[in-house]
């Protein structure tokens, strides 16, 4: 693992190019360019706090901010989950040319998760500043942190999902429905009053680690106050397991990896 | 210093045929109900069997043989890219294998940009790629169309970007397949000196090709292969000479 490592370090100036070039491509010839990644959550939001506010009977301006940072982190699993099971097979190409390490495509696609999730962030604090600029401090103050924390969840949820895609082509059809299924059962749009109802539920509410993950985000932008210990516990044991998972996947597939392409 | 030398001993690489013999859940009901023919396993391909070779510093090898012989499997196994099964690959030295030159191109940037990825690719760092930029340039010969897209070369300026970008750094053991030749007749004159200084500079060079008059003309060590095995090993001439005379 350790040598592996230091080949990542070594061509790190191919895998920074990798990732550069995935995000530009992605809105070449658009007119609001990288600026979408900005727009997106911010007009989702609009749409999604609209409709369930209405249904829900919630007041727009605590309920927008919630939907908003529920999305853009969810946006960084699912897209981790779900895209990062071609992190691998889209890098075919120099796999079957150079022995660099195979996670250095899936480190491409986790930076460019976070990336866009970085980007995506700047519109929730724009919108923190004219709503409550007192948690805007604390939001900054926590936000380098919790972004390494979610590169590192990312990275291993690339790896885990670049390899299994790579061997079990139905992987994007289950995981799908899967992520679908987390969905439901994780506070990225429904609040912590919904799961109350049902104890069966509050509990797992209380174990699910996106619950936490989430809460990096929740506390400061939203409370002002710092995510608790608990918090922080939760999501450093989800990646530390996930991250022994991949290293695991990687480190029985790295060589046969390239007869699966 | 110590010198270069590449060492197999006793290598066999398979290509698992398992991936082949994926059957869909459809295939496996019908064969199931006899409405369809059970689907014949593969088997694995050996593809290099107790193979030992070992290529000192100095030596211009030319490997020579039929098509699928193992030739261009036994070049990406010293490239370190298909894991062996058993045996051992020992390689010392740094590896430059040219294979595909145009990988890593991005039809949307401009060639002067494109200069840039493909070095990266090549393991270069952003400054030593500033270093050669205005020479590879020069060599490929495309004046202002350098600040162009790629996408708006022709495919002969392509070539010739990719055949300059590729072949200005050289590397203490060079893994080629096939000589590559490039552009109109002027270019290709070019190109062919070039690769000459590469392949003269390179510590080792493995060279696989059916072209039999460039091996006598590169190589001072010929091997032939015939399914995945070394059947002779020796001087260019009696290499080759025993090669066609099988054939």
């Amino acid at each position: 693992m350790n040598e592996n490592l230091i080949k990542v370090y070594r061509t790190r100036y191919f895998w920074l190019h990798l990732a550069r070039a995935e995000l530009k491509n992605k809105f070449r010839r658009s007119k609001l360019g990288i600026l979408w990644t900005f727009m997106n959550p911010l007009l989702l939001t609009l749409l999604m706090s609209t409709v369930f506010g209405t249904v829900f009977n919630m007041s727009f301006t605590d309920y927008a901010p919630y939907v908003l940072s529920g999305l853009i982190v969810w946006e960084l699993i699912s897209s981790s989950f779900i895209g990062g099971g071609y992190s691998i097979l889209t890098g075919e190409q120099y796999i079957r040319q150079f022995n660099h390490p195979i996670i250095i495509y899936t480190l491409r696609s986790a930076l460019v998760f976070t990336t866009t999730f970085a980007i995506a962030m700047t519109s929730l604090i724009i919108w923190m500043l004219f709503m409550n600029p007192e948690n805007v401090v604390v939001g900054l103050v926590t936000l380098p942190l919790t972004t390494v924390l979610y590169f590192f969840l990312s990275w291993a949820i690339t790896t885990i999902a670049g390899f299994t895609n790579a061997k079990y082509r139905d992987y994007p059809q289950v995981m799908a429905l899967v992520i679908q299924a987390v969905w439901y059962v994780s506070p990225v749009f429904f609040k912590k009053e919904m799961f109350t109802s049902n104890p069966a539920l509050e509990l797992f509410f209380s174990l699910n680690p996106i619950t936490h993950i989430l809460a990096l985000v929740r506390e400061p932008l939203l409370n002002g106050s710092m995510p608790t210990l608990n918090n922080y516990l939760f999501t450093v044991v989800t990646i530390v397991i996930l991250a022994f998972v991949a290293a695991w996947i990687n480190k029985n597939n790295q060589n046969k990896v390239i007869f699966y392409l | 210093m110590d010198k270069c030398y590449i060492n197999l001993d006793k290598v066999d690489l398979y290509y698992p045929s398992h991936i082949y013999n994926a059957t869909t859940l459809k295939q496996e009901i019908f064969s199931l109900l006899k409405l369809q023919k059970k689907k014949e396993k593969l088997d694995n391909v050996h593809a290099l069997r107790n193979f030992s070779l070992k290529v000192n510093e100095g030596e211009k090898l030319g490997i020579i043989g039929h098509n699928g012989a193992g030739k261009s499997t036994l070049l990406k196994t010293i490239a370190g890219i298909y894991p062996i099964k058993s045996g051992s690959l020992k390689v010392k030295g740094e590896i430059r294998s040219l294979f595909d030159l145009a990988l890593g191109f991005d039809l949307e940037s401009t060639g002067r940009e494109n200069i840039m990825y493909r070095g990266l690719l090549l393991g270069e760092t952003p400054s030593s790629i500033k270093k050669h930029e205005e020479e590879i340039i020069d060599f490929a010969g495309l004046g202002e169309f350098i600040d162009y897209p790629i996408r708006s070369y022709s495919s002969g300026m392509l070539v010739r970007l990719a055949f300059a970008i590729s072949t200005s750094i050289s590397g203490e053991i060079l893994l080629l397949d096939e000589i590559i030749g490039a552009g109109d007749a002027s270019f290709a004159a070019k190109a062919k000196e070039r690769m000459s200084g590469l392949m003269s500079e390179a510590k080792i060079l493995v060279l696989v090709s059916h072209d039999l008059s460039t091996i006598k003309e590169v190589c001072n060590r010929v091997i032939m292969i015939k399914q995945g095995q070394i059947v002779k090993d020796g001087k260019p001439e009696d290499v080759i000479k025993y090669y066609q005379n099988s054939i």
